[in-house]
């Protein structure tokens, strides 16, 4: 990770520290729809280490849209979803390696670095139509590939999980 | 040679170029064969495998009820998934293209497709309906399995494998190739600085050592060798050949003098060239002195040729200065310079030959050196002696008087300087110039001080030097005439043959803006060089000069009065006046006067004088001028 970045983590954690304004203690508990995510680490949010979201919490975000062509599809759709730097900001996630785990137990993982620096995004809607998990839904982590084609590695790839259940954010 | 040096080069560069691009391209075929069929393909297949493992059996335990429906149906989509990714986008495109991998995903998405009704229906329930069901994807393991095979076993694959092999092994043949390249271009490298090496010592048109090893020697000459001799080779008419044939004539006769001097150099000799014309010889310690003279005179013999080019013939020969180092204690440095200096004085003499350094010449270099110093200067002022003298002329027919302007230089230690040699000294070192204009200066300042009459009456007559005879002279000469004391036509020049011959045409066209100024021109020293009549007809001169050899003693001499009366007839022919000058005695000045002269000068008028002189002879003359001239039949007046 970069110096700049790393700064950047220091002043998120610092500003988290002084204000639990950000994050919503609810996420603790189980949500009323389908539950589609779990997120577990060091989270100020949540003292028990553990949030759930269904899609409504996940909604309930600043939403942010990303268009692009990934090796697995033919056309350049629009994909739109949280964006994960925002979502470890609310939750307060300590931690700069992520682990990703699909529903069919495919995990990786992956430093922070990119995702401070690019809006990577859990996606939720493949052109404003919520993902069925045939579609690589209901969440599919995208990266920017095509505004940022320096994305475009196999590092990145590996990341672009789909069918995505759950996060683990650690040191 | 040259030429194909710079082929064989950008061959081989041409060969770096193409090694490169070729290795570059071979490398990434070859990383793409190994990425794409070793990792995205194992991967890829793997994952389809499993997946499709997975559902199958999640079919078989839904019928044995250990599964729910929502288990099976997530392991469906899961599936579904997974055939759609394989069968979209570019990762998987090259894995579906080979081994039917294509039709068998599309034919199992189909039937999973086709299934989706019986599957996500609400009543589904475990029963016999769906053993078919069982059967149907129990028969897509044994392809699946076989296709993962084929991927990674089997001919195709091998040949796959064997050309990731034949791509490594062209990567190396490529690489070998560049560092053939590589090694080629560092010896081209290695050679042409040698080649530099040899340039930066030597002369290219002669294949001799240049002045850069002279100077080395000189280094290294002053411990460890010692010269019997050294001697400087300068030529004659290199430089005509050079200015009058073309540059690439006096380049093949340096290669003629180069290899002439190449064969006749004795053993032990260094030979260099250090000047344009100039080369050096040295004569290594046991060479006696007879032999060193023997050899250096068989080499002007042998550098003395005609050069015929397509239009001229030139003489080409050698002055040849040589110094002896008796006591073998003197540096190349100064051998050569002693060498030089004796080339030098036969250069100055006008001849070719050999000469040998003694102390007389370098008495005369050291004088001249002197001379130089001093005459530079005098013309700036700052040395005494440098003056004017005149010597009268006289109008023969007519009441005109005159005065030849002579410069002498009466120097402080060497005494009296022959005016010859003072303007041969201007002329060889770039000072003709501004001695010419120092002449012109002083005279002006003379004439200031003559007596108004004198001013009036007389005129004077300068003479020209080559160097001073450029298109500008026109132009200072009336700048000076502006606040001179006295009129154009009290102003003669007098110029020697030589000016004019040198370039006709030029010289026709100054004279002529000379006449336009209301100047007279005399032909100085005339008979004793080459005029022909064309050149006399149509020289632009006013004046013709007789030069003193035809005229002294002529009164006992019939055959030099024969000579000079038709000369005299020839120029009144021409329309030229004529000047006798030289004329000792009475017995002179009678015959000239016979003969049709029109202007006399000599001792018998009067030598060369100070001013001083020139204005008490002038007192003393002015009324016997007419006794002088007596009447005589003329059909000539002065121009």
């Amino acid at each position: 990770m970069t110096p700049l970045s790393s700064r950047l983590v220091a002043l998120l954690v610092a500003l988290l520290s002084s204000s639990s304004l950000l994050a919503d203690p609810s996420w603790q508990t189980q949500p009323k729809g389908t539950l589609i995510l779990t997120v577990s680490g060091e989270l100020q949010c949540c003292p028990s280490g553990t949030a759930y979201f269904d899609l409504e919490r996940l909604d309930a975000l600043a939403q942010t849209e990303v268009k692009t062509l990934t090796p697995w599809t033919d056309s350049s759709d629009r994909y739109s979803g949280v964006r994960l730097s925002e979502l470890l900001h609310k939750l307060g996630a300590k931690g700069k390696t992520i682990s990703a785990t699909a529903l069919n137990d495919y995990s990786t993982q992956f430093n922070n670095a990119a995702l401070l620096q690019y809006p990577v995004i859990l996606a939720t809607r493949r052109n404003e139509q919520p993902m069925r998990i045939r579609d690589k839904g209901p969440i599919w982590i995208i990266y920017p590939l095509d505004d940022h084609p320096q994305l475009r590695t196999e590092e990145h790839h590996h990341a672009m999980v789909w069918q995505l259940k759950s996060l683990q954010i650690s040191e | 040679m040259r030429r194909l040096r710079y082929v064989f080069l950008l061959l081989v560069i041409l060969g770096f170029a193409a090694g490169i691009v070729a290795s570059l391209i071979s490398n990434q075929r070859s990383a793409e064969l190994t990425a794409s069929r070793i990792q995205l393909s194992a991967w890829s297949l793997a994952q389809l495998e499993q997946e499709y493992l997975k559902f199958h059996a999640s079919l078989r335990l839904f019928q044995a009820q250990v599964i729910d429906a929502e288990r099976l149906q997530l392991d469906y989509d899961l599936l579904w998934n997974r055939l759609d990714v394989f069968l979209t986008g570019e990762e998987n495109r090259s894995i579906r293209e080979r081994f039917d991998a294509e039709p068998l995903a599309r034919r199992l998405f189909d039937q999973l497709q086709a299934d989706e009704a019986l599957i996500f229906a609400p009543t589904l329930q475990p029963g016999a309906q769906l053993e078919p069901l069982i059967a149907a994807y129990g028969s897509y393991q044994q392809p699946i399995r076989q296709l993962i095979v084929r991927n990674f076993t089997g001919p195709e694959a091998a040949r796959i494998i064997e050309e990731v092999h034949a791509q490594r092994f062209l990567t190396q043949a490529l690489l070998l190739g560049l560092l053939f390249c590589g090694g080629a271009l560092l010896l081209m490298l290695f050679m042409e600085s040698r080649r530099n090496n040899f340039l930066a010592r030597n002369d290219a048109l002669t294949q001799l050592p240049n002045r850069q090893s002279l100077l080395t020697l000189q280094d290294k000459a002053e411990s460890e060798t010692r010269y019997s001799a050294v001697a400087v080779i300068e030529m004659n008419n290199f430089r005509s050949v050079n200015e009058h044939i073309s540059h690439e004539a006096g380049d093949q006769l340096l290669g003629r003098i180069g290899s002439t001097l190449n064969q006749l150099k004795p053993t032990g000799s260094f030979i260099a060239r250090v000047g344009g014309d100039e080369f050096i010889m040295t004569f290594s310690e046991r060479f006696p002195c007879e032999l060193v003279v023997e050899t250096l005179k068989a080499l002007a013999k042998a550098l003395s040729f005609d050069f015929q080019s397509e239009k001229q013939l030139f003489q080409v020969n050698a002055r040849i200065g040589v110094v002896f180092n008796s006591d073998r204690n003197h540096s190349i440095e100064k051998l050569y310079y002693c060498a030089t200096l004796a080339a030098r004085d036969l250069r100055l003499s006008h001849s070719s030959g050999l000469k040998v350094f003694d102390e007389e010449i370098n008495n005369r270099y050291l004088r001249s050196h002197q001379l130089l110093s001093d005459l530079r200067r005098a013309i700036n002022g700052n040395f005494p002696g440098l003056a004017l003298h005149y010597q009268p002329i006289l109008g023969l027919k007519q009441d005109a008087m005159g005065a030849e302007v002579l410069l002498r230089w009466n120097h402080p230690s060497l005494g009296n300087i022959s005016p010859l040699e003072v303007v041969e000294l201007a002329e060889n070192n770039q000072l003709g110039l501004p001695l010419g204009r120092w002449i012109l200066q002083r005279l002006k300042q003379d004439l200031h001080k003559l007596p108004g009459e004198m001013r009036q009456r007389l005129y004077f007559s300068i003479n020209v030097s080559p160097s001073q005879f450029t298109p500008r002279l026109p132009k200072s000469l009336a700048k000076w005439l502006k606040d001179a004391p006295i009129g154009p036509e009290q102003l003669l020049l007098e110029m020697t043959e030589s000016i004019s011959v040198a370039n006709f045409n030029e010289c026709q066209n100054t004279l002529h803006k000379i006449n336009a100024l209301g100047i007279d021109i005399a032909l100085d020293d005339f008979g004793t060089g080459y005029s022909s009549l064309s050149y006399l007809s149509g020289l632009r001169v006013q004046r013709i000069k007789i030069d003193k050899s035809f005229v002294q003693g002529i009164s006992q001499d019939l055959q030099l009065q024969r000579v000079v009366r038709s000369i005299i007839e020839l120029c009144h022919g021409f329309n030229f006046s004529v000047i006798c000058e030289g004329i000792e005695d009475s017995a002179d000045d009678q015959q000239v006067r016979l003969l049709g002269s029109d202007y006399a000068q000599g001792y018998y008028y009067g030598k060369p004088m100070p001013l001083a002189g020139l204005i008490a002879w002038f007192g003393e003359h002015r009324t016997e001028q007419a006794e002088w001239r007596q009447p005589l039949p003329s059909n000539h007046t002065r121009h």
